[in-house]
């Protein structure tokens, strides 16, 4: 269970993903399709889903840090 | 990536997701599970990242605000027309 400002933090941080990286993520990690569906849906490679997933999920997992990171101090 | 080299902690920050997505070759996995054995930050790194997906995954969709929800997918609209 996420605390509300956890969830937060991350929504916000989702909402700002640039919109390739976005919606890559939201279709994987918040919708739960995998990757074969969602190389289909969007007509791209696996590839380069794999890196747009990256990027996003790398941001995000950046934005929860720096959440931790400023709650802690 | 080289045979037999090892990879360094700076690489494995950049193959992670191919790691979790099981894309990785045989080799280059064997090379990033023995790395994550010495390091304990990578492997902390590694850990984030899978609580990081799991976070996400717990962002329900029936949380999403209507206008939240008809962004995304006005993104997908634009996305597929603009290409």
């Amino acid at each position: 269970m996420l605390s509300r400002e956890v969830r937060l933090q991350l929504a916000r941080a989702l909402e700002t993903l640039p919109d390739r990286q976005r919606t890559v993520v939201h279709l994987r990690d918040v919708h739960g399709l995998d990757a074969e569906e969602v190389c289909a849906l969007l007509d791209i490679e696996p590839g380069n889903q794999r890196v747009l997933l990256h990027r996003g999920r790398a941001r995000l997992r950046q934005a929860l840090e720096d959440y931790m990171d400023e709650a802690r101090a | 990536m080289t045979r037999g080299l090892e990879i360094d902690c700076d690489e494995l920050v950049e193959i992670v997701t191919d790691y979790l997505e099981n894309a990785l070759d045989p080799d280059t996995r064997r090379r990033f599970t023995e790395h994550l054995e010495l390091y304990d930050g990578c492997h902390t790194y590694v850990e984030q990242m899978r609580a990081t997906v799991r976070a996400t995954g717990a962002l329900l969709v029936d949380d999403m605000r209507p206008d939240m929800r008809n962004k995304l997918l006005d993104t997908f609209r634009g996305w597929k027309a603009g290409r």
